[in-house]
């Protein structure tokens, strides 16, 4: 028991080698877009360019960091230099983003992937980026001091080490120093595009000088979407990603390189048409496991899941019967993480093998319950989301009440053919009611 | 709450205590100090042959209660086998001092993935999944277990019965010998090791 309960644990899995890996969206009989599939066309097909931009946007605990490692693997199999980095490294994520420093961000971290995955070392790479970028903001302002008097430093440090220090730490930790370096650079961030591209060339071309002439950079830039504000600056961030990937996408075509980022998936419910500015938008979402129409078992689905578990353990002596896991993988809504946890709350709440009945509806329950309770007017929405199967926004400031539903599962994406949206099974009914009930309290 | 819902409860507490090999995070919900205090007891005295600290902490304050973000990063809570955090009174001052823990927590909560080698417990009033919920989605999508201790609420809880700022006790020799495996695992996979893993930590009392 203990063996299959540590065998749950949801984290981030190396699919090249993980036999617990299970390449669900890849699955024919699933009719859904492999996505890992679609990205690494675009860059293969792409070779000649030797830039691209793509999205993928992944709902939390879909998969999405397990199938960007897959896409590393297989890139890197055909011959390509690939790195990842991870935004949450380098810049607080509660705060506003802009383009210097999510730049900043883009080039520091590429080079410091590159070393870390041994692709080139330092001092291949020589000059450090922090270092460089840090003394071309000091350029910029003894420029503006020159013209305009005394100019208040971002940095401070005299040595080029020091100062690249102070700026990588301060985009990090900082919020006040952020929001000065944001607002001094607002007016030169044409020049500071053609630095950070100028570095990227030179280190790409470092790249293709220590491995082949003609090698493949891809850079993976990993949790985007979890750049969220706080309960009072929610929207300005929200407002500040739009911001960046909608307003500022060609900047985010990088020189030399190929680069996938993860975006949050309320961003294509706010621009449908996001897609079209890049090589390629994909999505991962939840596996359909019930008819659109009817609701009834999708036999590939529950079979796709029947997969998953099969390479973590012994389910069926957990459960005892077939019916049962059809009735704990419908209710998960085909969502990767909620079938792990609902396994877990299984196995810890088991006396015996098989479960027994009341311990098995406990575990249904237990998960129900922490959706729970919801607001009255977000009761009214989801089943309007659940009626029309759409996401769509009424305000632009509902958009992190709907980011939140989507980030907590209490509404799923699905796509197979078109994309749909609906409540989580597990909280449908009681929403529902819940709905009816505000209407019918509104109307008398 | 009848006393077979609090066993049932008890029974996962215990399970995930017994059963993982690596971090992970409980949510207890709960409104009478009379069960936490149950709950915690019994925890505690699961990892009974002192090798490795379980770390208690009670803040007095909902300063405290931030400042304890920070207190997490120490090595001696690293290498707990259990880290229960405590505060359960429902005042507007600690409900801004647990939003503010659970979003400095949403961005650290990799790091706490990495770094943490046991079971992270958060006990808080009734209303604190909702808080976790709404302040820290990622956060919360990592929890695997959620305890509602549905009691008849009272209007204050009561303070703790016995201060317990930080306590240390120490898990099975069996639990020390999986985890020992498990870090020459990672040593092997990773080609990295944590300077001091399985080092045994100074018991710690008092704040």
């Amino acid at each position: 028991m203990e063996e299959f309960y540590n065998s749950l644990r949801d984290v981030p899995l190396e699919p090249a080698r993980d036999p617990r890996y299970v390449a669900l969206s890849s699955r024919p009989d699933l009719q859904m877009t492999d996505p890992v599939a679609e990205l690494r066309r675009v860059i293969t097909w792409n070779r000649r360019q030797t830039r691209s931009a793509q999205l993928l946007s992944g709902f939390r605990g879909t998969g999405k960091s397990t199938e960007l490692r897959r896409l590393r693997s297989e890139l890197r199999a055909m011959g390509m230099v690939v790195v990842l980095a991870d935004i949450e490294e380098y810049l607080n994520t509660s705060v506003p983003i802009d383009v210097p420093d999510f730049l900043m961000f883009l080039a520091g971290a590429f080079g410091e992937a590159l070393i870390a995955d041994g692709a080139l070392t330092a001092g291949d790479i020589g000059e450090g980026f922090w270092g460089r970028i840090a003394a071309f903001i000091q350029r910029i302002e003894a420029r503006e001091a020159t013209i305009s008097g005394k100019v208040e430093p971002a940095v401070h440090g005299t040595k080029l080490g020091e100062v690249g220090g102070e700026l990588k730490l301060g985009l990090k930790e900082d919020t006040t120093f952020r929001a000065r370096l944001q607002k001094r650079m607002a007016g030169h961030i044409g020049a500071l595009h053609a630095e950070v591209e100028k570095y990227l060339t030179e280190v790409v071309a470092k790249v293709r000088a220590k491995h082949k002439p003609d090698t493949q950079v891809v850079f993976l830039v990993d949790s985007i979407e979890h750049i969220r504000g706080t309960f009072t600056t929610a929207n300005e961030v929200q407002s500040s990603i739009e911001s960046l990937f909608f307003g500022q996408y060609d900047k985010l075509r990088l020189s030399g390189l190929h680069v996938v980022y993860t975006v949050p998936p309320w961003l294509k419910v706010r621009h449908a048409q996001v897609g079209s500015l890049y090589d390629g938008c994909q999505m991962l979402t939840a596996i359909k496991v019930t008819e659109k129409a009817d609701g009834t078992p999708f036999a590939p689905g529950i079979q796709a899941f029947e997969a998953v578990m099969n390479a973590r353990g012994d389910w069926n002596r957990l459960l005892g019967d077939h019916a049962r896991f059809v009735t704990l993988v419908e209710k998960s809504g085909g969502h990767l993480r909620d079938v792990l946890r609902l396994f877990i709350d299984v196995v810890v709440g088991a006396d015996a093998l098989p479960v027994t009945g009341p311990n098995f509806k406990r575990a249904l329950s237990k998960l129900k319950n922490e959706m729970l309770p919801i607001a009255d007017e977000h009761a009214v929405w989801m089943a309007h989301i659940r009626r029309t199967q759409r996401a769509s926004l009424e305000l632009a400031s509902q958009l992190p009440d709907l980011a939140r539903f989507l980030d907590t599962h209490q509404v799923l994406a699905y796509r197979n053919g078109d994309e749909w949206y609906d409540i989580h099974p597990l909280i449908a009914d009681e929403v529902e009611a819940q709905a009816l009930d505000v209407i019918k309290r509104s109307g008398s | 709450m009848s006393a077979a819902d609090f066993e049932a409860d008890w029974t996962q507490l215990r399970r995930h205590l017994q059963y993982a090999t690596d971090f992970w995070l409980g949510v207890v919900c709960a409104s009478d100090i009379a069960a936490v205090n149950e709950l915690r007891t019994r925890a505690l005295a699961l990892l009974p042959t002192q090798t490795r600290a379980a770390m208690v902490r009670v803040p007095a304050t909902p300063e405290e209660l931030v400042e304890t973000l920070m207190w997490l990063d120490r090595d001696d809570v690293r290498e707990a086998a259990l880290v229960w955090v405590e505060a359960i009174y429902v005042t507007e001052a600690w409900r801004r001092g647990w939003e503010t823990f659970f979003l400095r927590g949403n961005e650290r909560r990799e790091r706490w993935r990495r770094r943490l080698t046991g079971g992270l417990v958060v006990v808080g009033p009734p209303d604190l999944k909702v808080w976790m919920r709404e302040a820290a989605p990622d956060l919360w999508s990592v929890r695997i277990l959620v305890v509602e201790l549905r009691v008849e609420p009272r209007e204050s809880p009561q303070a703790p019965e016995a201060p317990v700022p930080e306590v240390a006790v120490r898990e099975s020799r069996g639990r020390r010998r999986r985890r020992a495996t498990r870090s020459r695992r990672t040593r092997t996979s990773s080609g990295r090791s944590s300077a001091g893993a399985g080092a045994t930590p100074r018991p710690r009392s008092g704040g």
